[in-house]
């Protein structure tokens, strides 16, 4: 990995930075009388030609995702590999597979709204490849699969046979392998929990690989506190509905600095052994003051965002480095983390809930 | 630190370990003349500061023109950015013309012995690899002062002086050189 390449790529970020959303933009946003005030008061941001096309404003919702694709499509366009963006778009792709493996695996009924537009393989196509997983069917569609995702995120700037090869070589197999895992799991444990939760599992487990394999450190870096974070949540959570130590290690991620066997471990000890794990980690604070809410038994949605905060915070990191492909990823993860807050701040108006309730909700700016 | 470059310039740096080494044994037996070492001398001032500017100018270049294609109205203050990790090939350069002149060359006449020969290649070796080294790290720096410049233009003068302070190294090595080359050189 040379993170010279990379220079150009972060000079076009480092200036659409300058356009994301601050913590002072939500809060006039929050301020806003109604949702068509709220939409107007966009007009003039990366969202604006979105939400001005839209015929009824109660469906901000897609309109924000298509400004989000944009984004990443722009981004792509620049960028001189597109393997670690495609590897962090993934996580739209292991969504659906969410929803197409409890449709196929449980037979649940498949909501519609659910399926993410923004995958690398479109959902049509994931549904056809899944359908024939296990009859060795993929060989025959990989063809079809590849000439989709090449048009979808590598026919603006000449990365097609780039991206062929990331979801020949990477996605593909990630999604088949952790598909069958899944089956697996949904087959003992027969619940939608079994599923998503081995899903996860396996999304985070080849993300991480994948950037450590190819050298990206620091991207390794934010994968294991993503992952980090993600645990504590699930610990705290089971903690609060004191649920049993097997089921929680099963639900645990990997590619965390701390390994999901000894998070269980101790969680099954109790408290204090959980203590003595995170002691050697930089989430000891946060732990601490969930446990005191668990314990004082007091809702946990303001820690969690505080640990949400927290994620933002590390991702900030990428903003004080120069070159290399953390600054892209930056800007696409706060970009990403933009789209949630508007949605928050939108929904909140179309509600009309009071302003501070918006606010209190609201995350961190990357800005 | 350099990515993909760094195993480059320790190539590189084994490289020319491999080509002294070589000099000096063909030196010593008899194979080379005072004129060719002080020539590879003045060859080495060029190239290695050459390549230090190089990578640098194109890297410091290359951010300076993801920032321009967002803003164009920054270019004025990014070419002052890209063009300071340059100045190390002008010194290379500067270098290798002194040393072909203390070496007679624009004379009419060399005939070094090989003594005279290792003290001219020695005396260019200063600007040679403080060039290569301190363009390297002036380019990181550049670029990061970029970052400076895309956000805060109005801070523009911050972004210059912290590549500047590299710059220091850079001239000290030419120093070295000019001042060996001149005083300390006897041909």
């Amino acid at each position: 990995m040379d993170e010279y390449n990379w220079a150009s790529s972060v000079g076009h970020v480092r200036i659409l930075e300058l356009g994301l959303l601050t913590g002072a933009d939500f809060s006039k946003l929050a301020e806003t009388e109604d949702l068509r005030a709220a939409v107007s008061a966009l007009r003039d941001t990366d969202y604006g030609k979105q939400l001005e096309a839209l015929g009824n404003l109660e469906e901000f919702g897609p309109a924000l995702e298509r400004a989000l694709g944009d984004e990443y499509e722009y981004v792509l366009s620049f960028s001189p590999e597109p393997g670690p963006i495609l590897c962090f778009l993934s996580k739209y792709d292991f969504h659906n597979l969410k929803v197409l493996a409890k449709e196929l695996l449980l037979g649940m009924p498949m909501e519609p709204r659910a399926v993410s537009p923004l995958s690398i393989i479109p959902f049509d196509d994931l549904r056809g490849a899944c359908a024939v997983i296990g009859e060795d069917g993929i060989p025959s569609l990989l063809p079809q699969l590849l000439e989709r995702a090449r048009s979808r995120y590598g026919a603006r700037n000449g990365h097609g046979e780039q991206v062929a090869s990331f979801v020949s070589k990477d996605l593909v197999p990630a999604l088949v392998n952790t598909f069958e895992e899944a089956r697996r799991q949904g087959l003992e444990e027969g619940g939608p929990f079994g599923v998503d939760s081995s899903i996860d599992r396996g999304w985070m487990s080849w993300v991480s690989g994948y950037y450590r394999k190819r050298g990206y450190e620091l991207l390794a870096n934010f994968a294991a506190a993503e992952a980090d974070l993600t645990n504590l949540r699930i610990v705290m959570r089971s903690l609060f509905h004191g649920l049993d130590p097997a089921v929680v290690t099963k639900i645990l991620l990997p590619g965390g600095t701390i390994s999901p066997r000894d998070i269980g471990d101790a969680y099954a000890a109790g408290p204090e052994a959980l203590e003595r794990v995170y002691l050697c980690v930089r989430w000891v604070e946060l732990f601490r003051r969930g446990l005191e809410r668990v314990q004082r038994r007091e809702s946990l949605t303001e820690w969690e965002k505080e640990c949400e905060d927290t994620l933002v915070e590390i991702y900030r990191m990428a903003r004080t480095r120069a070159l290399g492909p953390e600054p892209v990823l930056g800007f696409l993860y706060g970009k990403e983390n933009e789209v949630k807050n508007l949605r928050i701040v939108l929904s909140g108006k179309q509600s009309l809930a009071p302003k501070e309730r918006i606010l209190a909700r609201i995350r961190r700016s990357y800005a | 630190m350099f990515g993909g470059l760094t195993s480059s310039i320790v190539a590189l740096g084994f490289g020319l370990v491999g080509l002294v080494v070589l000099l000096v044994v063909f030196a010593f037996g008899g194979m080379l003349s005072g004129n060719a070492i002080a020539l590879a001398g003045a060859g080495f001032a060029v190239f290695l500061a050459g390549i230090g500017s190089t990578v640098g100018v194109g890297v410091a270049g290359e951010k300076a023109a993801g920032i321009t294609a967002e803003d164009p109205e920054k270019f004025g203050r990014l070419l002052l950015l890209q063009a300071l990790p340059g100045t190390q090939g002008i010194y290379g350069f500067l270098v290798g013309f002194l040393a072909m002149f203390r070496m007679g060359a624009f004379a009419g006449g060399m005939n070094l012995t090989p003594d005279q020969g290792w003290q001219i290649f020695f005396a260019c070796l200063p600007v040679a690899v403080a060039g290569l080294v301190s363009g390297l790290y002036q380019a990181r720096v550049s670029v990061a002062g970029m970052d400076i410049v895309a956000k805060h233009p109005e801070e523009s003068g911050k972004a210059l002086i912290l590549p500047a302070m590299v710059e220091t190294y850079a001239v000290l090595g030419l120093l070295a050189s000019v001042l060996l080359l001149m005083f300390a050189v006897r041909v």
